[in-house]
């Protein structure tokens, strides 16, 4: 009897053992050469070496929703907003799949830097357009700066219409660990807009006591 | 038989986590000492039926014998190798998709730039691009290989082309291929900063913009390890040397490339 017990033991480990193996061998194809992005740091270090940069660190994350990580990843000469998703085929990805990426550069000294990004639109019920939700990112390097006024708008014949304004006050910043100013925040538009508009605006950095210091065109 | 039946079916319901194969060895394994001690018996002089029922009793409670098993058997190993049969169908039907995609690929892949071979990519950290050749329109063209390192990456001036714009004049549009790779061989060659690429000329009447991709040099490496771009930028014969900067993301780079124009007339 004991015979008979040492061997079903042996057996069984050893079928798992070699189920493990084949499992880690499948895994490891998928994660080299096949590209599978199995952690969202991975798909932002493919980012850095898109951009040839290194070294960024994440500076703030927004609310995921689904199966997103939405975040700000910044190094000195740059803003990486990272907006991936999961899939099953790939793993984390960006930049196609409904995520993306943008950078802002930073090289040049200025008080502020932003940038801003579609997360997605919806059709609300009874409208014939779309509202958006949108998410702004940006730095801060001018202590004296006490709010950021962001109006956002997109090309519509030869003009633009503006399709938010907002203010963020230092109260909505983010003191990094790398000592810098951040701000992440998402915004949803009241306005209706038409679908697939390349929305651009500008940043306005102000005061105490509501004086533009600077403005950055996004 | 219904007894013996009943045996092996109640030692085997003490056993919890065993699979189908399992249970038939063991099993068989009992019906083996059963049978063995019975035909023993048999041989002392005892009826079949008799045999086969002393053996049972002297086998013990089947209650305790399949506790006694479950014991034994720990279901470690079992759902170990259960969970790493899920991780292998998972990540097979994953690879699965990879491979086929991958497959697809290949199989549209057409290069086009001046490299297709991983080893001419290798030659590009030694030598210059081979096939970039000049077009009929040239009136210079020589191959440069000045380099200038951006982080990670270099960025190298393959060869420059000077077309004439127009009879008569001594205007010409150069052209400044540049080839990108990355210091590692096998690492993906940066793209992102390519368009803060600059070209000015000495007399500083130009400074140019990349053309990107649509000048028939739109070349990605094997696995993108190299990249190439082209700028273009007005040239007179005045201008004896062109500036080449990026400055963008922290990354700055300058180079000095000097306009060979004895050398270079075709």
């Amino acid at each position: 009897m004991r015979q008979v017990e040492r061997e079903k033991v042996r057996t069984r480990r050893g079928r798992a053992l070699r189920r493990i193996a084949a499992a880690a061998v499948v895994t490891a194809l998928c994660l080299g050469p096949g590209g599978y992005r199995i952690l969202p740091q991975q798909v932002r270090h493919e980012a850095e070496a898109y951009y040839g940069i290194r070294g960024t660190q994440v500076v703030a994350w927004l609310e995921p929703y689904d199966l997103t990580a939405r975040y700000l990843a910044a190094n000195d000469g740059a803003l990486l907003w990272m907006n991936t998703t999961f899939r099953l085929w790939g793993g984390w990805v960006a930049g196609s799949f409904g995520g993306c990426r943008k950078i802002v550069d930073c090289s040049h000294a200025a008080p502020l830097y932003g940038g801003v990004d579609v997360l997605y639109w919806s059709q609300l019920a009874g409208q014939s357009g779309w509202a958006y939700t949108l998410c702004v990112f940006g730095r801060i390097d001018d202590p004296a700066g006490e709010t950021v006024r962001i109006s956002l708008s997109y090309e519509e014949g030869e003009g633009r219409v503006t399709l938010l304004e907002e203010e963020l006050p230092r109260a909505e910043w983010i003191q990094a660990k790398d000592g810098r100013t951040y701000f992440l925040q998402e915004l949803r538009t009241e306005s209706i807009a038409p679908q697939s508009i390349t929305v651009g605006g500008w940043m306005e950095l102000l005061d105490g006591e509501g004086r533009a210091l600077y403005r950055t065109w996004l | 038989m219904s007894a013996m039946a009943d045996f092996y079916d109640e030692v085997l319901s003490h056993i919890r986590y065993a699979t189908l194969e399992e249970r038939q060895a063991i099993r068989a394994e009992l019906e083996g000492h059963v049978e063995d001690r019975a035909e023993a018996l048999e041989a002392a002089g005892y009826d079949r039926a008799e045999a086969q029922s002393r053996s049972l009793a002297a086998l013990g409670d089947p209650a305790e014998i399949g506790r006694a098993l479950n014991a034994q058997l720990s279901p470690f190993w079992l759902w170990l190798g259960r969970a790493a049969v899920v991780v292998l169908v998972l990540f097979g039907y994953v690879l699965l998709h990879l491979g086929m995609a991958s497959l697809i690929d290949l199989m549209d892949y057409h290069e086009p730039g001046p490299v297709q071979t991983v080893r001419e990519q290798l030659a590009i950290r030694r030598g210059t691009l081979s096939e970039v050749e000049p077009g009929g329109e040239a009136a210079y063209f020589w191959r440069s290989g000045q380099e200038m390192q951006l982080g990670e990456n270099m960025v190298r001036l393959e060869a420059v082309e000077l077309v004439p714009i127009m009879e008569g004049t001594e205007v010409y549009q150069g052209r400044f291929i540049f080839c990108v790779y990355h210091r590692d061989l096998w690492q993906e060659a940066a793209q992102g900063f390519l368009e803060y690429l600059t070209v000015t000329t000495e007399t500083g009447s130009t400074e140019a913009e990349g053309l990107g991709w649509d000048k028939g040099y739109q070349a990605e490496g094997w696995f993108k390890s190299y990249r190439v771009w082209v700028c273009e930028a007005l040239v007179v014969p005045e201008d004896t040397y062109v500036d080449v900067r990026c400055d963008c993301y922290g990354l700055q780079g300058q180079m000095r490339c000097p306009l060979r124009w004895k050398e270079g007339a075709l």
